[in-house]
């Protein structure tokens, strides 16, 4: 009998242990998808939109994903950022190109190298609606079926997904609304 | 024009005709055109041809070449007596420039004891642990096997792939194709957006090549040594944030089979250098 007490007080003592455990400590030991600095963001969930018909094309997502309108000074970050974005590295964008400042190699790495991949973005304002270019960041294969390009809010289903990025998506809601907002800028 | 001088031009003549092969289609300057029309390229390129002028110069010139330094670790493998039964690899094999020329073309193959596809690798250790009773090296990408498979392929230097789907390893090679068409990874792409649709494209700082495998083991001049054709699988993998497979499994050869048949008409490049 004693020695099932006592079970039993192990048992209790270690559910406590685990509850009254700091959540900071919990979370620390789940690894990022992708980037430990970049982590909290990017590990982000999908977040619910509807989809309507588009102009151009036939589908656009034309409210917010965070209610909100996005920081397109941000969303040019994300755009080059090898991590997050990183569109440049299929994407030229000649208004990107501008930044680079001639013989400063830390402007060229973070704003140069292009890639030839996907079309060019300049002007890309005028071909789409703002909820256009939100699908096509959020799920472009609901436009192009075979493209390439990754859809960048989406958290599934994936073939063989690397464990700690399941159930998560590759620009939060907020980054999302950012980038639109930059590529609002192309005009 | 005294007789030396003729010697000389005689020389040069016959070394030039000797020559003529290397300016045939080998898909390092000229792509090779597969005769099927299902083919899935139209032109077949080694990853050679996209390489940097001083990069394809490193792997021309075989003194320059630092994959050679593997080589030579690999040749005083093949001679060094190992293991329980006191032996080498050329104890059995004797002199690999006559042994082992051709068999680079061979793998992967179909090993009817396993009922299933074995990589060169895999072979090399299965020599280790069956005929010399030594312990297998232990990664694909250890100094050591890194060493044996470029020593080995290197006597295939130079010969053209051609690999036949045959009735025993289709099923492999069949297997092979789906996982290269396949989207995978949290940015859900398959080999052929990158490798197929986009070759010659920049993506990023990258050019894009064909994904081809004759120059494996590879040395890299972002890692300062050699690197498997399973770990490029797994590097290739990782870049689309998928779950890559173990070096030797039979995804990965089967995989290999496949590509290797993709870059029929190109030729044996070991130890190629590649950024
Ligand atoms: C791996 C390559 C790749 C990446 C990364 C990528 N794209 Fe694309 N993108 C493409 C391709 C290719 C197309 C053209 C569609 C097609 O035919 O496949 C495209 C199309 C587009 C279009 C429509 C352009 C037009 O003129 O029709 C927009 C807008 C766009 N991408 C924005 C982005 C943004 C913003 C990002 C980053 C958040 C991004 N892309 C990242 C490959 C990429
Ligand atoms: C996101 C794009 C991308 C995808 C998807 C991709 N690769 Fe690659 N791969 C690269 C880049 C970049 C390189 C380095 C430059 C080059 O040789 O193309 C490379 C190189 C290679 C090489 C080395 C070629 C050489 O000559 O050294 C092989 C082999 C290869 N990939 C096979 C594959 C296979 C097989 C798959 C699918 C399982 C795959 N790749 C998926 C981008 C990709």
């Amino acid at each position: 009998m004693q020695r099932t007490y006592l079970a039993l007080g192990a048992a209790l003592l270690s559910v406590f242990a685990l509850s009254s455990m700091p959540a900071t400590a919990q979370a620390k030991k789940a690894k990022p998808c992708y980037s430990k600095t970049l982590a909290e963001e990017a590990d982000a969930k999908q977040a619910k939109y509807k989809i309507s018909k588009g102009k151009n094309i036939d589908v656009a997502i034309n409210e917010s994903l965070t209610g909100k309108p996005g920081d397109p000074k941000k969303g040019l970050e994300w755009i080059v950022n090898r991590k997050l974005g990183n569109c440049i590295a299929c994407h030229k964008v000649e208004a990107i190109l501008k930044l680079v400042k001639p013989g400063d190699l830390k402007s060229q790495a973070k704003y140069g190298f292009h890639g030839e991949v996907g079309p060019e973005l300049d002007g890309v304002a005028s071909r789409y609606t703002e909820g256009e270019l939100r699908m096509l960041i959020v799920d472009p294969k609901k436009v192009f079926p075979d493209t390439i390009m990754p859809a960048f809010h989406k958290d599934g289903p994936f073939v063989r997904i690397k464990e700690n990025c399941k159930g998560k998506v590759m620009l939060s809601p907020s980054r999302v609304e950012d980038v639109v907002a930059y590529l609002k800028t192309l005009k | 024009m005294g007789r030396k001088t003729l010697i000389a031009l005689g020389g040069a003549f016959l070394l030039s005709a000797l020559a003529t092969p290397v300016l045939a289609a080998d898909g390092k300057t000229k792509p090779v055109i597969p005769k099927d029309k299902d083919f899935p390229l139209s032109e077949v390129w080694s990853g050679y041809h996209f390489a940097k002028k001083e990069t394809q110069a490193a792997q021309d010139d075989e003194f320059d070449n630092p994959g050679m330094l593997w080589y030579a670790e690999g040749e005083a493998l093949w001679n060094k007596v190992e293991g329980a039964a006191g032996k080498s690899c050329a104890s059995c094999h004797k002199d690999a420039a006559a042994s082992m020329k051709g068999v680079a073309l061979k793998y992967p193959m179909y090993y009817k004891p396993w009922k299933k596809l074995i990589s060169l690798e895999q072979r090399i250790n299965l020599c280790r642990t069956e005929k010399m009773k030594a312990k297998p090296f232990k990664d694909f990408d250890s100094k050591e096997m890194l060493g044996m498979m470029i020593y080995v392929k290197r006597q295939s230097h130079g010969m053209p792939i051609n690999v036949k789907v045959t009735a025993e390893n289709k099923p492999f090679w069949e297997a092979g194709k789906k996982f290269y068409y396949e989207r995978r990874g949290m940015m859900d792409m398959s080999c052929a957006h990158c490798h197929e649709n986009n070759y010659g494209n920049l993506l990023r700082m990258n050019t894009l090549s064909q994904g081809q495998s004759n120059g494996f083991p590879v040395y890299r001049l972002k890692w300062q040594k050699p690197g498997s054709l399973h770990r490029r699988f797994r590097g290739c993998n990782k870049q689309v944030r998928a779950k890559p497979f173990k070096k030797g499994s039979d995804v990965y050869n089967n995989l290999e089979l496949y590509l290797a048949w993709r870059g029929n008409g190109l030729t044996v490049e070991t130890p190629a250098v590649r950024n």
